[in-house]
Parts: structure tokens; sequence; C-alpha cells
């Protein structure tokens, strides 16, 4: 678009599939947009059902929207998003604990209890929800990490501003959870059962 | 470098994050320590079977800020591979679709879980159909009267994904809503990995109003693959009162008003009070109004948040499949609704019938709509409706979707209605009008369609004078003839229709409501308003005469027309069965049926006008009464 022309470089409406900057409302408004796919996706590993993904993202995504104020434009607004949303993942899970339990009858609850294990789920070949299982039974450290990476499109240094801790230590999260998921999903593995 | 400083950089090397100044050492260390490749390899595998259990299932979507929901990418520009890295190709697609439109409808293409046995499959929604029986008798503006509601709510603690469901009445005498409606219900979806083998499926989006013995469940892909061992229908809410009766003699945790609490057991409790008795101390009775909540210590098993389908299953083919449920389910009604506006004006029909006065015509437009009702637990959305008319005979318990088109029942010949919102068709006896855009139907929903519409129909109006219905009034009666001709010729279901006519200063005032039984294309539509002001009548009997078994009576009508335009007025008069002579002074008359005579009745402005009308009748024969004027018959009641 109108990159070359350093004058209104600022002005301009950033160009299509180049990455947002948060800079102003419209860019931001596109930041928003555009992580609804990722967002859902790290949902949907944490808490194993898409419909309640989706339903997390969406209302973390309009937090965020509501609460855009508060962006100063310095930070990444994809890694101010994935915050907002891991907040709001956090807060979502302590009210269903701590609430009457009348109402932790929502399906993240359900779903977040150990699956049988994945023993039982590789007699029957479905590596799915033998997946599934797996991630319910990491520590949920770990498996935030593990879902922020495999969201498409967080990087280490990405993951470490989301979860606020440094970066070796969002690494080695990562790295424990795929070797805890690699040891319980051995059985999948074509040259462990040959 | 030694194994332990090679292992921490593996995870960067398996995500692409490793600086290329270190690859070539970490290579050469992994190329001779098969202990490190091991373990490279591990980390790849997990890597690559968590990223395809979370690729690729739901739809391009993005999150649109103005509507605050998410949106789906149109599916023309959704065409984008699936890729690894989904930025920037989708992204770009979705952020030029949100600069460029604004809002689309919403669309949530996951309704359902169905739980197998090892974890949740997803189930996928693909359409669904829904065909609503017409009933506009017995229309029900809600199954739950309204302090059962209130109780309802007032007990029940809604949680964000299920408001809707939870429209759970307090139990009274064990008795369930009355639904009125029956719609048939076919959903379609799609289960990607169904177990080969036994498992159980649980659809959760059931409407409360279901008629468990008529669901069928079918593959659509592979029907001989799937049988079905068993199939239940549980519907022991999670209702209040259904959590409490679980509790008595268990601990429970009242929260007043005022923010004190109680902990005991649960003794008893009824609609007013609950009976607690808290550790080392005697009952004690709480006041349900004085109650904030009750927290319980867990959600007792064997009860639902909402009414739920099991089935168990044996499924031999492992592949996708698409299911379809099918089931009657009461709380969906629809009924047709008219509103007919009446232009300023009147005119005169070019002919009079018989003799004297020509007819007076009223012009008018008619709109009509499909009202339709949703009160059964459940919202479709982007639903395909179809709306039936003809009348379905409903007592015999509807038993499956195949009956349907075996149950007897009365309907009339509906034609094409000809519009872009909704077309019809006849099926068996009956006529579905398909609305041709998907709908979504919320639960607690009414919604209005348009069906027909017509303008500048020719109505004629005229005056019934009947003595038994009213002493001293004619009604209003207007006649529109459903034609081409006459600017409709549409089949017009059965429904309320409601008359607005312009008053003197041009604004349209309501003025009456009646009902119309279903008029297929070509018949007349009667429709009877109410009573005149301005013409005012009177019958009496001036004359009886009995000689043996013949007896003679002689009646006099009154009519005066007190308006400033001439009207033509039907008297009907009602005479025995065995009449079998009859004589007017002067006017028309006919034999409308065994026992009805009609006289036509023109009465000019301001006039009065005196009829005389005597009969014949023989109690021991057999009647035969038949009129000088049949060949000149008016069609006018």
């Amino acid at each position: 678009m109108a990159k070359d022309e350093p004058h209104s470089e600022r002005e301009a409406p950033e160009a299509v599939g180049e990455k947002p900057t948060g800079r102003d409302e419209l860019s931001l408004r596109r930041a928003i947009a555009e992580a609804f796919d990722p967002l859902r996706r790290f949902m949907y590993l944490q808490c194993g059902a898409w419909h309640e993904a989706e339903d997390v993202a969406q209302e973390a995504l309009l937090r965020a929207w509501r609460s855009r104020e508060s962006f100063d434009g310095r930070a990444d607004p994809r890694t101010w998003i994935f915050a907002i949303a891991r907040n709001h993942w956090r807060d979502r899970l302590r009210r269903l604990d701590s609430g009457p339990r009348i109402q932790g009858m929502s399906d993240a609850l359900k779903l977040m209890e150990p699956a049988p294990g994945p023993a039982a789920a590789a007699g029957r070949g479905e590596i799915g929800q033998a997946v599934r299982a797996a991630m319910a039974r990491l520590p949920s450290e770990q498996r935030e990490a593990l879902a922020l990476r495999e969201s498409q499109g967080l990087t280490f240094r990405e993951i470490a501003a989301v979860s606020g801790v440094p970066v070796p230590t969002a690494k080695s999260r990562v790295r424990y959870a795929l070797l805890k998921l690699a040891e319980e999903l051995k059985n999948f593995r074509p040259e462990a059962q040959s | 470098m030694n194994c332990d400083a090679v292992r921490e950089k593996l995870i960067d090397l398996v995500y692409d994050e490793l600086p290329a100044a270190e690859r070539p050492a970490v290579e050469e260390h992994l190329s001779a320590c098969p202990a490190c490749r091991e373990e490279l390899e591990a980390l790849r595998f997990a890597r690559s079977a968590v990223a395809e259990h979370a690729a690729g299932e739901p739809a391009p979507a993005y999150f649109d800020v103005a509507a605050g929901r998410a949106v789906p990418v149109p599916t023309a520009m959704a065409a984008v591979p699936s890729s690894r890295r989904w930025l920037p190709a989708a992204a770009a697609v979705a952020a030029a679709a949100v600069l460029a439109v604004g809002v689309w409808v919403v669309h949530n293409a996951f309704v359902g879980t169905a739980v197998a046995e090892a974890g949740p499959v997803v189930i996928e929604r693909l359409g669904v159909s829904l065909t609503i029986l017409s009933q506009p008798e017995g229309w029900q503006d809600s199954p739950y009267d309204q302090t059962a509601m209130q109780q309802a709510d007032v007990q029940m603690r809604q949680t964000e994904r299920s408001v809707q469901t939870f429209y759970v009445p307090a139990q009274r005498g064990g008795g369930r809503p009355v639904w009125r409606g029956l719609a048939l219900v076919r959903d379609q979806r799609l289960i990607r990995r169904l177990p080969a083998g036994v498992s159980r499926v649980r659809f959760t989006n059931v409407p409360s109003g279901i008629l468990p013995d008529s669901v069928r469940l079918r593959s659509l892909d592979r029907p001989d693959a799937m049988s079905i061992l068993e199939q239940n229908y549980q519907y022991d809410l999670a209702s209040a009162e259904a959590v409490l009766r679980k509790h008595i003699d268990k601990p429970i945790r009242v929260v007043f008003k005022d923010d004190r609490t109680v902990e005991g057991t649960l003794l008893s409790f009824d609609g007013g009070t609950l009976v607690i008795r808290p550790e080392g101390a005697g009952p004690r009775n709480v006041s349900r109004k004085d109650i904030r909540g009750v927290t319980f210590a867990k959600l007792p098993k064997g009860l639902l948040s909402r009414p739920t389908l099991v089935w168990e299953l044996v499924n031999r083919a492992a592949t996708r499949q698409q299911f379809e449920v099918a089931y009657l389910t009461g709380g969906l009604q629809w009924r047709a609704d008219y509103v007919l506006k009446l232009r300023p004006g009147r005119m005169r029909a070019e002919k009079a019938r018989g003799e004297g006065i020509a007819d007076i015509i009223d012009l008018a437009d008619l709109v009509g709509y499909a009202t339709v009702n949703n009160f059964s637990g459940v919202t479709y959305k982007d639903a395909q409706l179809k709306l039936m008319a003809g009348d379905v005979n409903l007592i015999k318990p509807p038993g499956g979707v195949r009956r349907l088109d075996r149950l007897g029942g009365r309907a009339r010949a509906f034609a094409d209605s000809g519009r872009a919102v909704m077309t019809e068709k006849s099926f068996f006896e009956y006529h579905l009008y398909t609305v041709t855009r998907p709908t979504t139907i919320r639960n607690a929903e009414t919604k209005q369609l348009e069906m027909v519409s017509g303008s500048g129909l020719k109505l004629s109006r005229g005056y019934v004078y009947n003595p038994n219905a009213n002493k001293t009034a004619a009604r209003v009666v207007s006649e529109l003839m459903n034609s081409k001709a006459n600017g409709l010729g549409k089949p017009l279901p059965k429904g309320v229709i409601r008359l607005y006519a312009p008053d003197p200063t041009g604004f349209q005032t309501y003025v009456a409501k009646t009902t119309i039984d279903h008029t297929p294309t070509d018949e007349k539509l009667r429709l009877p308003w109410g009573h005149a002001f301005d013409i005012v009548c009177s019958a009496k009997r001036t004359h009886y005469t009995r000689r043996g078994t013949d007896q003679e009576a002689t009646w006099q009508y009154q009519i005066r027309n007190h308006k400033d335009y001439d009207v033509n007025v039907t008297v009907m008069v009602t005479v025995p069965n065995s009449t079998y002579t009859a004589t007017c002074n002067g006017y028309l008359w006919h034999v409308r049926q065994v026992g009805l005579v009609e006289i036509d009745v023109p009465v000019e402005a301001d006039k009065v006008v005196d009829v005389s009308f005597t009969y014949k009748w023989d109690p021991t024969s057999g009647g035969g009464l038949s009129s000088p004027h049949d060949g000149k018959k008016s069609d006018r009641r």
C-alpha cells in the first residue's frame, strides 16, 4: 500500500496480509478478528470440547475489545489477546470450582476430569481420544504452554509473555508436556509397535 | 556438546526456532547419540499427535467485534488449505472480510456432543428441518403457567450455556407442562469418528416436548452398518426440586438474603419451607422466601441438566457417518394470521343481483403471515422451516416419522402460492409451505413470516338479518373471492383475520376479528364482521292458524335503514322442515337448505321496509318447499 511514502505510513490502513500492529483501532480490530481461530484451538487443547472452546474464545475476544483502551500499543496485540484469554479461562475454571455445584455441570469441568486413560483408548485405536485423555492428565501449566504453542502461531517468547514466565521456563514446560505425551502415547508410535 | 545441553535445544529444533548457528553442533551430536535421537523423535511424534488433534475440525471463522461474536468466513473465501501456520493466508482473507463487510449471520457449527465410552466425539450439525403442523385452535402463548415460571426462575441459577433449557417449571403433582402443537424435526448431524463396536451416544439438544416414542435415529451413509440396541429418553432434569429431593438426609447449606448461612441436614421440603437440622441442634424451619440460594455438596448422579436422548448402538463402520435424528415434538405451533385493510370509500357492483340495488363493493389489501410459536425448549438455528396446512388427525398417538403420511385427516387443495418467501407443495392430503431461507427459531419466541399478500381485492358487502341470532340488528358480512381475477388466488390456511378500516381522517382503525377456514383458490371467503349500527330490524309473528294437521304462520319483518346509502339485507327465516308452501309480499326468496329460507330485501337510504312471509306446513308431510325465485338464485347466505 502506501508504505513507500514515509509521511503517510502511520496513517495508512495496514495492507491485508500483514501482521496487525494494534496501534490504531482498525488494526486492533483486525488483530482481534484474526485471533479467533488460534484462540479457539488454544482453548480446545485446554478443555477438549470445541463448543466450549468457541465460547471461551468468543468471550475473551469480546473482553479484549471492551478493554481496548488498556492496550498501550507497545506489546504485540496477539500476546495481549492471548493473555486476556488465558486469564479469562483461569477465572472461569475458578468460578466453576468454587460456585455452587449445580453450576458445575458445565461441560468444561466434566471434560477436565481425567478421562479413562490412554491405554483404554489405545485398544480402540482412537488416537484422538488418547491425545485428549493424555492432555487432560498434564499439569495445568504444561498443558497451557503446549496449548499456546500448538494453537498455531505463538513463539516461545510470546508464550513466556502470555504466561508471565521466563522464556526457558516456557520452553521446558512445552518440552515436559511433549515428553509426557510421547510416553503416554507410545503405543501409537509406528516404530514402537514394531 | 553433551547430551544435557543438546536436549535443552531439541525443543527449539522441533519448533524451528533453533538459531542457524547452533544447528550444526546439535545435528552432529544427534547423528552420534541414539538416545538423544530417540528423544527428538518422541518430541516430534507427540507434537504431530497434538497438532493433528487440534487441527482442522472447525470451519474458518473470525471474530466480529460489532456483532460481539464469531462469524464464519464465507465458504468461497474459506477455501484455503488447512495450513500448519494459520497466518497469513486465512487471516488475510478473514481480515479482508472484516474490512469489507459488516455483520454476517450467526452460525454455530457445533451444537451437541456425543459421549462415546472413550471420550467425546464431536458432532457437527449439518442442518435441521422442521415441519410444523397447523393448529390454530388451542393456541398457546406458553406451556407454563406464570407462577410456575417465576418459581422456576427463582429457584434455578442458569448457567451461561444453557439458559434456554433451564425453563423448567417446578414439579407440581408430578405434572409436566402441557405441550400444544406438533412438529416433525429432522436433525442431521455428522459424527466424524464413531468408533466401531458398541457405543453410547447422547444427544442433548432435545426439546422438552418431545414424544419419545417417535424418535428414530438412522445413519444416512451406512444404514446397514449400524443397529440400535437401546434407546432411552431421560428427562429427570436437575430442577431445583429434583436436586432437593435427592438431598433429603444429606447436608446442604442455605444462604439467606441477608448473607447469613445455615448448614445442616435437609429433612424435608415443600413449596414454601425447608426443614433443616443443623449439626447438634434441633430441626428448624426455613421459609424459602428468605433464602437467596442453596448450596449442595455435589450434583447427585442420575440427574441431567437437560432432556437427553441416549442410544446404545452397534456400529460396524468406523468411518464418518451422517446421521439423522427424526422425532415429533410438542411446543411448536403455527397458525395463519391475516390483516385485511379496507381502503377508504366504497363502490357499487356493476350489476344488481335480482331486482333493485347493486351490492356494495369495498376495496381492500390483504397480508397473510405465518405466526410460528416455539416453546419446545430448544432453539433451532438456521432451520429449514416447513409449515403444514390441513387438519391432521391427532387422535391416534403419533407413532413415528413414517406413519405421518398414513394419518387420516381432512385437507383442502391448495394451489401454488407462487411467492419467493414461501413455496407451497401438496403432500399427501396436506399442503406444505416451505420457507425458502433458513430461519432461526429461538426458544420462547414467536416469529412471523409473510405468507401471502394481495392488493386491491374486491369485497362485496352485505347485511344479514337472522332474528334467531340477534332480534334487532343485521350482521355485516363481506365476501371475498379467492381468485386470480380478484388479485388473490392463493391458498389461505385456516387462521385469524383482522379487519382494519379507515376512519374519516384516513387513519386505519382495528374494527373486527374473525377466523377463516382453510380456503383453496377459487373459493369464496365469508367474513362476518359484527353488527351494523344503522340498520335496525324487528320480527314478529302476526298470524297463526291450525286446520287439522295443516298449520300456517305469517311473520312480519321490518327493516329500517338509517344509512345515507342503499343496502341489500338478507333475512333468514327458519321454517319447519315439513313446510310445503310459502308466499312473500313481493321480495325474492330462496330455499337455502331444508328448513332455511332467505329473503333478499333491498332497502333504500333512510327508508323503512316491511316484509311479510307466510308459510304452511303439515307435520305429517315430507315437506319439499321450493321457491319460484330459485332460478334467480343469489349465492348470498
